[in-house]
C-alpha cells in the first residue's frame, strides 16, 4: 500500500506515519518543515523499512504546495490512501483577523484538502479502490467566540467530506472523517481541558483499524459525540451564555 | 519536582515538537533542557525559569551498521534505543538503569552503567552530537572539532545549550544472556575488596549489602559479577526482546503513594526477604539482556515506598584504601542513630577527575535513605567524612549538596566555571543545581 499524509511533522500526522509504516505502508509525507520531515522519514525507514518520500511545502500557499505534491506523486506512484491531519489555528482568531491571515487559515485547513483530493480522487476512483480521511475537530460543532476563522474552515471541511462521500459512494473508494476531541499536541499543551487528552498514537491507531469501514463521520474519543450533541441541543438563551 | 523529592519549584514547562522551534523562539528567562525529569536532582528546572522538554525528538536519525554508530535524537529514551539496537545485534554497553531516562539526560550527567571500571561513562560512547545555543547558534561537536565544549557540555547538566541530536558508538553483544553469579559475602568490607578483584574481568559488577546489621555482619550481602555467556535456542526466543515499552517513572508517580512505609523496621524486613529471595533463586542465574541493563523496571515500586517526603541518595567514590575508614565512619554513625539505610551497593571506578565529571579511582558506594530530620546530620556527617577522605560526591544524585563540599571535592569546579562564562558569558542556562553550586 502507497499512503499520502498531508500535515506529516507532528501530533496525529506524525503518530500516523509511524502507524503506517508499521503495518508495512511506503509514504508520500507533507508538511512545512524539511528538518521535521527528513527527520521522520530517516526513523521510518530505518525502524520499518519502508519507503519514505517528503515534501517541504507550505499549504497556506495551496497552488505551490499541490505542484510540489504533484511531481513528487508522480516518482512515488499510485497512491492508494490519503489522510489529512493538517490543521492551523492561531490565537488571536477572535473576529478581527486581517485578511491575509484568514485566507491563511482557510488554505491550511481546507483549500489544500480540497485541493490534494480532487487531484488524486479520478486515480483513486479509476482504481475502484482507496481510502480517504479528513480531520475535524468538535470545536466546530457550534461556532462560538474563539477560534472562529478556523472552525469555519474545519465546519466547511466537512461538508466537503460528507459530499466526497456521497460522491464516491458506488466507486469503492472510503471516505471517512473524524470529529477529534482533545489531542494531546502542542495545540492542547499547557491549557486547561475540560476532559483528558488522548494520545496523538492512539488517535492514528483507531483511524488504521477503521480504515474501510463504512462509517462516514466517527468522534474520537467517542464520548464526545454525547458532548457534541448535548451542546448542539442548547437552546440559544443558555450557549451565549457559556464561556468555553 | 527533584525525583528525590527534595527541591520543589514553580516554573514554565515548554514541550517543542517541531524544529522551527529552535530558530523561533525567544529568550526571556533562564532556560534548561529536560529530558524525561528523573534526575534526583534539582537538573532541568529553576524558579521561574523556563524548562523545555525534549520528549517529541526521541527519533532515530541514522545507523552506519560497519562502523555500529546510530544518530538519534537526544530525547529518545534508552529503552527505544536498545530496542533499535538489539535488532542489529548491538547495545550501549554504559547506560544507567532505567529504559526511560534520556540520551540527553545521560550525556548532561555523564552517567556510569554496570561496571565504570571497565566501561568508563557514557561520555566514552558519544561520538558527537548537535548543540543549540541561542547566542552561539547549531554547532557540531565532537573530540576532534570542539574538544573543549566536547567534554564541558558531557556532564556538564545541560548548562551550555540544547543538544539535539547524538551520535553514539554501539558495541556488539555477544549474547543476549547474561549470566548473573551472586556471591554471599560476609560484610562490606570483604564485598568491596572482592568487587575491586572481581570487576574488571566481569560484564556487569555490583554489590549489594544490607546495613541493618551490626557489628562484624554489618554490610553483610551479595556481589554481583554478571557475564555474557553463549546462548542456548530456547532461551534466545524467551529473552531477547524486553517488554514494549518501560514503565512510567516520575517524580509525580512516585509520590503518588503519599505514605511512607520504609523505616527501620521495615527496611530490616525487606533486606530479609531480599537475602532470601536470592537464597531461593540460587547462587547462578540467567537473565535477558534487558533485565540486566534495566532492572530497575521491576524494582520501581520501592522509590513509592519513601512516600510523598521523599529519600535521600548519598553516591560518593572512594579511593580503595580509604574505603575502610569510610564504612567503619558510616557504620559507627549509624549505630547510635535511627536512619535506616535502605539500599547500599557499590561498584568499582577507574579514571580521572575532570570538570564536574562524577569519575575517579576508587570505589563507588551508594545509601539510600528516607528524608528524615535525622537524615540531615547524617548527610552533614557524610560531607565532611568525603572531604576528609578524598572522596567525590556525585552532584547528580544529591538534590541538596551544598556549593562548599562540591568545592572541596571537585578541583574542577573552577575550570567548568570558566569554560562556562568563556563559552556563554550571558549565562542562559540555568537551573536550580547551577544556581545552587554557584556555576
Amino acid at each position: 500500500m502507497k499512503a499520502l499524509v498531508v500535515g506529516a511533522s507532528a501530533g496525529v500526522g506524525r503518530a500516523l506515519t509511524e502507524v503506517l509504516a508499521k503495518r508495512g505502508d511506503d509514504l508520500l509525507i507533507v508538511a512545512s518543515n524539511k528538518d521535521d520531515l527528513e527527520a521522520q522519514a530517516a526513523h521510518l525507514r530505518l525502524l520499518y523499512g519502508v519507503h519514505v518520500r517528503t515534501i517541504a511545502a507550505d499549504a497556506s500557499r495551496p497552488e505551490e504546495c499541490l505542484q510540489s505534491i504533484k511531481a513528487v506523486a508522480k516518482v512515488f506512484g499510485h497512491i492508494d490512501e490519503m489522510f489529512f491531519p493538517i490543521g492551523s489555528s492561531v490565537s488571536d482568531d477572535c473576529g478581527t483577523l486581517p485578511i491575509e491571515e484568514t485566507q491563511q487559515l482557510f488554505n491550511s485547513n481546507l483549500i489544500i484538502v480540497v485541493g490534494v483530493i480532487q487531484q488524486f480522487l479520478p486515480s483513486l476512483t479509476a482504481s475502484g479502490h482507496g481510502d480517504i480521511v479528513g480531520f475535524g475537530s468538535v470545536a466546530a460543532a457550534r461556532g462560538r467566540g474563539t477560534n472562529i476563522v478556523y472552525s469555519s474552515a474545519k465546519r466547511g471541511l466537512e461538508s466537503y467530506f460528507e459530499s466526497l462521500r456521497h460522491l464516491t459512494s458506488r466507486t469503492g473508494v472510503n471516505v471517512q472523517f473524524y470529529r477529534l476531541g482533545y489531542v494531546g499536541t502542542q495545540q492542547s499543551f499547557g491549557h486547561r481541558l475540560m476532559f483528558p487528552a488522548v494520545t496523538p498514537l492512539s488517535v492514528a491507531k483507531v483511524v488504521v483499524q477503521n480504515l474501510g469501514i463504512n462509517r462516514g463521520l466517527i468522534y474520537y474519543p467517542r464520548y464526545w459525540s454525547i458532548i457534541v450533541r448535548i451542546v448542539s441541543a442548547l437552546p440559544w438563551f443558555v450557549f451565549k451564555r457559556l464561556d468555553f | 519536582m527533584s525525583f528525590d523529592g527534595g527541591i520543589r519549584s514553580d516554573g514554565l514547562l515548554q514541550r517543542p515538537d517541531r524544529y522551527r522551534f529552535w530558530k523561533t523562539a525567544s529568550v526571556t528567562r533562564p532556560l534548561i533542557p529536560r529530558g524525561a525529569g528523573l534526575s534526583y536532582a534539582a537538573a532541568s528546572f529553576y524558579d521561574n525559569g523556563l524548562s523545555i522538554e525534549h520528549g517529541s525528538f526521541n527519533r532515530i536519525l541514522d545507523f552506519d551498521s560497519e562502523q555500529h554508530i546510530v544518530e538519534v535524537e537526544s530525547g529518545i529514551g534508552l529503552s527505544a534505543l536498545h530496542d533499535f539496537l538489539s535488532l542489529r545485534g548491538l547495545y550501549l554497553p554504559i547506560q544507567p538503569g532505567h529504559g526511560r531516562i534520556t540520551v540527553g539526560g545521560c550525556i548532561a550527567a555523564d552517567v556510569h552503567g554496570k561496571n565504570h571500571a571497565r566501561d568508563g561513562s557514557f561520555i566514552n560512547q558519544v561520538v558527537g552530537f548537535k548543540l543549540f545555543h541561542p547566542e552561539q547558534g547549531f554547532i557540531e561537536v565532537s573530540p576532534e572539532t570542539e574538544p573543549a565544549l566536547f567534554r564541558l557540555t558531557c556532564g556538564g547538566y545541560g548548562l551550555t545549550g540544547h543538544i539535539l541530536s547524538v551520535r553514539l558508538r554501539a558495541r556488539l553483544i555477544p549474547s543476549r544472556m547474561i549470566e548473573v553469579n551472586a556471591i554471599s559475602v560476609e560484610n562490606v568490607w570483604t564485598g568491596i575488596e572482592h568487587l575491586a578483584h572481581y570487576a574488571l574481568d566481569s560484564d556487569f559488577a555490583y554489590t549489594w549489602h544490607d546495613f541493618t546489621l551490626n557489628s562484624s555482619r554489618f554490610g553483610c550481602g551479595y556481589l554481583f559479577l554478571a557475564r555474557f555467556v553463549p546462548e542456548s535456542e530456547k532461551l534466545d526466543t524467551l529473552l531477547t526482546s524486553g517488554p514494549p515499552l518501560p514503565p512510567k517513572l516520575s517524580a509525580e508517580i512516585r509520590t503518588n503513594w503519599r505514605l511512607p512505609l520504609l523505616n527501620r523496621w521495615t527496611i530490616r524486613g525487606l533486606n530479609f526477604a531480599y537475602r532470601s529471595n536470592q537464597n531461593t533463586k540460587g547462587a547462578i542465574r540467567r537473565i535477558s539482556l534487558y533485565e540486566a541493563l534495566f532492572p530497575i523496571h521491576k524494582t520501581q515500586f520501592y522509590f513509592k515506598l519513601f512516600g510523598s517526603r521523599g529519600f535521600h541518595e548519598y553516591q560518593v567514590i572512594i579511593p580503595i584504601d580509604r574505603m575502610p575508614e569510610y564504612l567503619y565512619g558510616v557504620r559507627d554513625f549509624l549505630k547510635q542513630r535511627t536512619i535506616a539505610v535502605t539500599l547500599a551497593s557499590a561498584k568499582l571506578f577507574s579514571g580521572q577527575s575532570e570538570l564536574l565529571r562524577f569519575t575517579g579511582d576508587g570505589a563507588c558506594l551508594a545509601l539510600n535513605f528516607p528524608r528524615t530530620s535525622e537524615a540531615s546530620n547524617f548527610l552533614t556527617f557524610l560531607d565532611q567524612l568525603v572531604i576528609s577522605l578524598g572522596g567525590i560526591p556525585n552532584i547528580i544524585k544529591d538534590s541538596r549538596l551544598p556549593r562548599s563540599v562540591v568545592e572541596a571535592c571537585y578541583p574542577g569546579l573552577q575550570h567548568f566555571r570558566r569554560e562556562l562564562h568563556s563559552f556563554d558569558p550571558k549565562r542562559l542556562f540555568r537551573s536550580e543545581l547551577s544556581e545552587r553550586l554557584g556555576l
